[in-house]
């Protein structure tokens, strides 16, 4: 039965549809309400059916009801979990609550069910793909669909599951055709067409582990149908031979490549769907593509992207060929496990599971009841994305430390180190001399991690040092990966075994020193050429061995805490950022909270001292309490300190002793941050943001200016510029972007900073630091270039250097402790024109396109903006407290705070 | 004695000899009424850049593609593609646009990568309005197994191509890199071009030498340019039955009028407009008309090609001639 | 022991005065009838009070019940018994920090003085809507209905949650009971110390976010596995009455006072029943001893 209405409940109607004959019945709500007797429908069905049965007793015994769950979360409900729940109300003693479509062995409540049971029909195409988000396999299914259901008499589905990281993201694409109109909602899992559009898929992904026997398997391949199967995997051979699957393989991107169409293989893949699949004759199939293609870029007839489409569509079928399919195995190749084999258990059992597409078989048991997770994971899954990777040269080498700054998935890293631990280092492990006095006769590596990798370019792109004699020659250049892929572990491997440097011996506030840090953040799944990630990178390196993160919901969340693995991690001591993420708006809050916490268990923790003075002594207990903390080597000098305390507190047999040992962590030093996009900063957690830099405590807000909501798709914020184009500002943003940095100055006691890595690292690093230290509130603004920019994200760094030149981006930072002249702008007056700069990036260039009038005057605003923000903050800059006294005559009113 | 100074440029009358070059100064109706205003003849559009379109097609699509379908939370970053006009529309908009306003003809310029671009944007500049169209094809030839006779053999199909698709007058404006410019200019005449525009000049790669990275850069035009053109017009005038407009180098009523007496119907400027301001297109003018008055020549006609190859006294001149001067004068001088 | 006094206070002092023994932090926002729950911790840690642990609890006023409850989100991440008075709109501005301190099993208490959501009109006055509005988040919902009972039901839900790790939403009708004056026996800090079981507040500190042992809490799950994690709380659910019960005896051992999970008043041969919860009990307590006496065989 199927509620439409569901309030008001109408209980009457509700009985008079059910049959007299009905004995038993499964109410299934796809919600859970922990503690209640039962979910929302099931109650009202048990109190219609009990009201009547109460009325109407002489309509004999009231049915039996149970009530179920299912799907939360897009789980799957297939036919097989449907014919399950009848199952059990077939049985005498069915459950009263279950579960179906998990295996719950906790509460024992899900019921099994037949994994094969199927009803699908053989007369409807099955069709998955999986394919690469960057290659367009979602858009060219999309388009299938619509091409068959809107050209044919048959009916069309069509469904795609993504992925949980950004870069290098797999789609699988689900498709169904039919001569009948196709009900049910649940993805593929007996497909008799398999097409797998990238070809080293196949040593990660049990592709074909949905084919039905017979199925068609189309893949595409850099090898020919001669040579394709001594490259497959020897499960893919036995899978092809044992369910005798039709196999072709098409060289997609050597056609795209021939027709200018780069790594677009959507359209060519499609051809040969069409071509393979008989859903509808190839000709008309064609006809109908390039009919679409017209539609998507063609807007004012022809244009060389139609072209370049119509070309590759052509070419398709001439590259299509089948193979013809030996009868055994005979590859020496294997699928490579998920994770390797030396990872922690709860990673390989649990986070391996869900890598390699198989969480749906995880049962309860496997899963943190509270959503507590292991940190430092995403090591674990080498996914190997980067087609190029940044390759080292020692001579060249200047060893600034710019890329290590740049790259967002921190995968180039520097150590220095005694030249003795090159012992035992691989044959050709890279090295020089250090350089600069810090760190005499040692020497100096540059590593990068080839398989976590993306392959951006952001590191090449900020590196200053180029060859005399071959100047496109840098310190490092991108090239191929394969040809260095081995060597490269091998020396990863020894790189990762050298010991990294004391903190204390590092001048964190040097680039280079900084670089010499490890990151506390790594291999996440943030956009490739992210701009966002650097600075979170940079924070953790700094901070990150006593730092609590709260979080806002966005991309910086989503990059940082998505499953299955996770890219906040520890050092050698087990020490690392503590991350959590509460809402979208709500971070500074919940940093506060943190905040609040620790002070009071802080409180809490002297207290317990004072009263145990006695049995720990009175030096320990004062310098425990007495210690500022304040440089690298106090912090680790008072961690020595809490070691010894819980040493002697578990000597000692009292409830205090107790107390304190479960907290006397609180005694070094924290430092709380909030991260969150301009969404949250500007928009929707802005009440809040706004009262937390008010209430004065020592809490450290990081902004991750995209200047548009990133994670979502690109809408505009409060912080999107004039004349941007945006989502829900298709027509250009018409206000001008809020001034977040001087509402915050208004409160005076605020450390506030506006830094852009890429155009002023150094001032970005020793701004991140002041604040920091800073015992209030602290605000960074950190300009992020990102994918809604509309720019080549390989040179997201020099597009960031533009915005500051022409004083789009003002780099400044308000320090309250600077009695004399709190404001310090470190942008240097504005040289070159907004337009100039704005033009470069589709953001602003779209508009340009589409309402050049419109563009013009909002583009003229735009530096009109510029010029006043620059002469007021001139000013700001100029205004020192002293000429305020002078002002007002004597020392007036002005007290410093 | 007042001098006639029109003359016949494409089968155009023009009311001087003095035309705007295709340039930022014509690429807006503003713009267009200073060049009018200053006096000039007619205006040259800044060219319609096949390359460019496609260029801006292609990077407007990547945008929209790029990271799109890969997450579930953003399938898109841009707002659904509006009716971007990254095509021809706002260049031909102009054209109807300075027909509307201007009584000088207007010519619209057209540079093209393929034959398909050439010939499907030069009807749109046809049909938008223009008086005559002006080819501007530059082509570096780069390749290492490209002949001199392929590349020329592309120019005359282009050409032909492009001839047969409009009905309006067609000049070609050509660089100065052919093995043999005469038998090239005459095969241009050929394949249909109207009139021959001597000599483009395109952006030339520098070098920065700070940051060790070439850069495209664009230099104004020196008064010393001027000698190539002219001497090659000199050397085509009567020979080949085309208009021909000399650009490069016209910097003052000299230039021009030294243009105008090796045989150009016309002399394209823009640079001096740059340099000292479009006032300086009225100075040219009169000082033109004075100078060709106190000469007594009558029209601008009978000026034209006095000092071409055929008519000049010592046609050798243009053929080898100034080097042999310049070392005779040299060599006579006493030490 | 110190001796329990006799005095007449209203619902929010009662239930006040236990919060500040047994809380560390407070983060509230004020709406009527529930401000007086925050105002009196205020200014008791403003002349100093401590709490039974020794310190002296921090009590921060946020822009918005929602900000409230993101900084009380954050506090019992960080390690700190924390909680937070509320009523109406502001408790369903608080909800989606309820569900993810509740999917997290973090024990905590909210003080609520239920009052009637604004529809057709706002009202200012007690019902039970705001609660109601609740029941998906997963808290336990612990009903007091007098002044003395909000008192020592405050008591007993800080003590259970400790130990069922279930949040508790402790709620008690606003106005009738939150204003009522009326003489109730005042719980001491020694109760409150005999109730708190330090062994369990010690075990809420190791599960607190610590850079010293870093976790990550607020993860993003895909359909793979986030229904199977969603189940992983059952047994958590399927103990807490016995836990809340099992500190209800406790605290009977310790005050005389004796509550059950649910309390039946009447006839034990009763054959018509009232069931009830909130203020309106006592009233039906009243009438069914009035009946009882006259014969009628009712019960609550």
């Amino acid at each position: 039965m199927k509620v439409r209405l569901y309030r008001p409940f109408d209980a009457a109607a509700f009985v008079a549809v059910l049959p007299k004959t009905v004995r038993a019945i499964a109410v299934m709500d796809r919600t859970k309400e922990p503690g209640a007797l039962g979910e929302p429908l099931f109650l009202d069905v048990v109190a219609a059916l009990a009201e009547h049965w109460a009325t109407h007793s002489g309509n004999g015994h009231m049915p039996k009801v149970i009530g179920g769950r299912y799907g939360l979360s897009s789980k799957e409900f297939t036919p097989a979990m449907a014919a399950a729940v009848f199952a059990e109300l077939r049985k005498a003693d069915p459950k009263p609550r279950f579960t179906v479509g998990i295996k719950d062995d906790v509460t024992n409540l899900s019921l099994d069910y037949d994994e094969d049971f199927s009803t699908e029909a053989d007369d409807v195409t099955r069709a998955v793909f999986f394919g690469l988000g960057a290659d367009g396999t979602v858009s060219a299914n999309r388009n299938s669909a619509k091409i068959v259901g809107e050209n044919t008499p048959y009916y069309a589905q069509a469904y795609f599951v993504y992925d949980s990281r950004k870069a290098g993201s797999v789609t699988v694409s689900h498709v169904r055709f039919g001569p009948r109109p196709i009900k049910g909602s649940y993805l593929i899992h007996k497909a008799n067409f398999v097409a797998c559009h990238q070809f080293h898929f196949l040593e990660r992904i049990d592709v074909l582990s949905l084919a039905v026997p017979g199925a068609t398997f189309l893949l595409n391949s850099p090898y020919g149908p001669d040579e394709v199967w001594d490259h497959l995997p020897a499960e893919v051979q036995e899978e092809i031979i044992g369910k005798k699957l039709r196999f072709y393989v098409v060289d997609a991107y050597r056609v795209a490549r021939d027709t200018g169409m780069g790594v677009r293989i959507n359209t060519i893949m499609q051809t040969c769907f069409f071509k393979l699949a008989n859903v509808i004759p190839p000709d008309q199939a064609i006809a109908e593509i390039k009919d679409a293609i017209k539609q998507t870029y063609g807007k004012k007839g022809g244009g060389k992207v139609v072209e370049q489409n119509f070309a590759a569509v052509d070419g398709a079928l001439a590259a299509l060929h089948e193979v013809k399919v030996p009868d055994r195995v005979t590859s020496k190749l294997h699928r490579v496990p998920p994770v390797p084999e030396d990872a922690p258990q709860f990673v390989k059992n649990v986070l391996g599971m869900m890598i390699a597409n198989r969480g749906d078989e995880l049962p309860v048991s496997a899963l943190p009841n509270d959503g507590t997770f292991p940190t430092g994971t995403t090591k674990y899954e080498k996914r190997s994305i980067a087609q190029d990777i940044p390759i080292w040269d020692p001579n060249l080498c200047i060893q600034c430390g710019l890329c290590s700054l740049t790259c967002p998935h921190a995968s180039i890293r520097m150590k220095v180190y005694d030249p003795g631990l090159l012992t035992g280092a691989p044959e050709g492990f890279k090295s020089a001399d250090s350089k600069g006095k810090e760190f005499p006769g040692w020497k100096f590596t540059l590593q990068v991690f080839p398989d976590d990798c993306t392959g951006c370019g952001l590191c090449v792109d900020a590196c200053p040092a180029k060859d005399k004699v071959k100047p496109k020659h840098k310190a490092i250049d991108m090239e191929p990966k394969l040809p260095h892929l081995e060597r490269e572990r091998r020396h990863l491997d020894f790189f990762l075994s050298i010991p990294d440097v004391d903190r204390r011996q590092v001048k964190h506030d040097t680039i280079k020193g900084s670089q010499l840090l490890l990151p506390l953040f790594e291999f996440s799944g943030a956009c490739a050429g992210c701009g966002e990630t650097p600075y979170v990178k940079l924070v953790t390196q700094l901070f990150g061995d006593r730092m609590l993160i709260a979080n806002a919901t966005g991309c910086s969340s989503i990059y940082g805490g998505n499953l299955p693995c996770t890219p906040y991690t520890t050092n050698a001591e087990g020490r690392g950022p503590a991350w959590s993420n509460s809402l979208f708006e709500d971070a500074a809050e919940f940093g506060l909270g943190f905040r609040l916490a620790i002070d009071l268990q802080i409180q809490y923790c002297h207290e317990l001292l004072r009263r145990l003075a006695g049995q720990l002594g009175d030096e320990l207990v004062g310098r425990l309490i007495n210690n500022k903390q304040e440089s690298e080597a106090e912090i680790q000098e008072q961690r020595r300190l809490v070691a010894e305390l819980n040493q002697r507190l578990a000597t000692i047999d009292s409830p205090d002793a107790k107390s304190l040992l479960a907290s006397s962590d609180y005694l070094i030093r924290k430092s709380v941050w909030s991260f969150g996009g301009d969404g949250w900063a500007y928009d929707i957690g802005f009440g809040g943001l706004d009262h937390v830099i008010a209430l004065g405590r020592d809490v450290n807000i990081l902004v991750l200016d995209t200047e548009v909501y990133s994670n979502t798709g690109g809408q505009a914020s409060k912080s999107t510029p004039r004349g941007a184009v945006a989502k829900f500002a298709a027509g250009g943003k018409p206000v001008r972007k809020k001034d977040l940095g001087l509402i915050a100055m208004s409160y005076g006691n605020v450390f506030v900073g506006q830094i852009s890595l890429g155009a002023n690292p150094v001032h970005a690093l020793r701004t991140i630091i002041a604040a920091e230290s800073y015992r209030g509130p602290s605000l960074l603004i950190a300009l992020s270039h990102c994918i809604g920019w509309g720019i080549d994200m390989a040179q997201g760094m020099s597009v960031q250097k533009d915005a500051v030149a022409c004083g789009y981006w003002l780099l400044y930072s308000f320090d309250p402790r600077n009695e004399e002249r709190p404001l310090q702008l470190a942008s240097k007056k504005p040289t070159g024109s907004f337009k100039d700069f704005a033009l470069k990036e589709a953001r602003w260039a779209m508009l340009a396109r589409s309402k050049p009038a419109e563009a013009e005057r909002l583009l003229a605003l735009g530096q009109r903006d510029i010029d006043e923000r620059w002469t007021l903050y001139e000013q700001l800059a100029n205004m020192t407290r002293a000429g305020v006294k002078a002002a007002v005559g004597g020392d007036g009113h002005g007290q410093s705070e | 004695m007042s001098v006639d100074l029109s003359t016949q440029y494409l089968g155009l009358k023009l009311k001087n000899p003095l035309v705007v070059a295709a340039c930022p100064l014509t690429g807006n109706i503003d713009g267009l009424r200073r060049v009018e205003d200053a006096g000039a003849s007619a205006a040259v559009l800044p060219s319609l850049f096949e390359e460019q379109i496609a260029h801006e097609e292609a990077e407007l699509a990547k945008v929209h593609e790029f990271g799109a379908d890969s997450f579930a939370e953003a399938l898109t970053y841009f707002p659904q593609p509006q009716d971007y006009r990254t095509g021809p529309e706002e260049y031909l908009e102009l054209i109807t646009e300075a027909k509307r306003a201007l009584r000088i003809p207007i010519i619209g310029s057209l540079n093209g990568v393929s034959t398909g671009g050439w010939t499907r944007y030069a009807r749109m500049i046809q049909d938008a309005g223009a008086d005559a169209l002006e080819l501007n094809i530059y082509y570096v030839a780069t390749g290492m197994d490209e002949s001199a006779e392929s590349v020329e053999s592309q120019y005359l199909e282009l050409v032909e191509a492009v001839k047969q698709s409009v009905s309006i007058p067609l000049a070609v404006k050509i660089g100065p890199y052919f093995s043999a410019m005469a038998n090239m200019a005459k095969r241009l005449a050929d394949a249909g071009a109207d009139g021959l525009v001597l000599f483009n000049r395109f952006l030339q790669p520098d070098i920065d030498l700070e940051s060790m990275e070439a850069m495209p850069r664009l230099v104004l035009s020196d008064p010393w340019e001027l000698l190539l053109p002219l001497r090659w017009i000199a050397i085509l005038y009567g020979r080949v039955d085309v208009s021909l407009a000399l650009t490069r180098g016209i910097h003052d009523s000299q230039s021009l009028l030294k243009a105008l007496a090796v045989g150009a119907d016309v002399a394209m400027v823009a640079s001096v407009i740059y340099r000292k301001g479009f006032s300086e297109l009225g100075k040219m003018l009169s000082q033109m008309q004075d100078w060709l008055a106190e000469k007594e020549y009558s029209s601008v006609e009978e000026f034209k090609g006095c000092m071409s190859q055929e008519n000049c006294p010592d046609p050798a001149a243009f053929a080898r001639g100034n080097y042999m001067k310049a070392l005779t004068s040299f060599t006579g001088k006493p030490i | 022991m110190e001796k329990r006094p006799f005095v007449t206070v209203d619902g929010n002092e009662a239930t006040a005065n236990i919060a500040h023994m047994v809380s560390e932090v407070m983060a509230i926002y004020p709406i009527t009838p529930s401000s007086g729950l925050g105002e009196l911790p205020d200014a008791w840690a403003a002349a100093g009070r401590k709490n039974i642990f020794g310190t002296v609890p921090d009590v921060v006023e946020m822009q918005s019940e929602a900000g409230a409850a993101g900084a009380v989100h954050g506090s019992l991440q960080a390690g700190a018994l924390t909680t937070t008075f509320t009523a109406s709109q502001g408790l369903l501005l608080m909800i989606p920090n309820m569900f993810k301190i509740a999917g997290e099993l973090t024990p905590t208490v909210f003080h609520v003085t239920a009052r009637t959501v604004a529809t057709h009109a706002l009202s200012i006055f007690g019902d039970h809507s705001d609660v109601m509005a609740c029941r998906t988040t997963g808290w336990a919902m612990f009903c007091s209905s007098s002044v003395q009972e909000a008192q020592d039901f405050a008591l007993i839900a800080h003590a259970a949650t400790l130990e069922s790790r279930v949040p508790t939403l402790h709620f008690y009708d606003g106005f009738r009971i939150s204003h009522e004056v009326n003489k109730i026996q005042l719980l001491t800090e020694d109760d409150a110390r005999a109730m708190i079981d330090m062994d369990l507040v010690a075990a809420f500190r190791r599960r607190a976010m610590s850079p010293e042992r870093p976790v990550l809490r607020g993860t993003a799950q895909n359909p793979d596995v986030f229904f199977q994690a969603r189940e992983a709380c059952n047994p958590f659910y399927q103990a807490c009455p016995a836990i809340m019960q099992k500190y209800m005896d406790k605290f009977a051992a310790l005050t005389g006072r004796q509550y059950h999970l649910f309390d039946y008043f009447g006839a034990a041969d009763a054959e018509r029943v009232i069931v009830i919860m909130g203020s309106g009990a006592g009233v039906v307590e009243e009438t069914v001893d009035y009946l009882t006496a006259r014969g009628e065989k009712s019960a609550w």
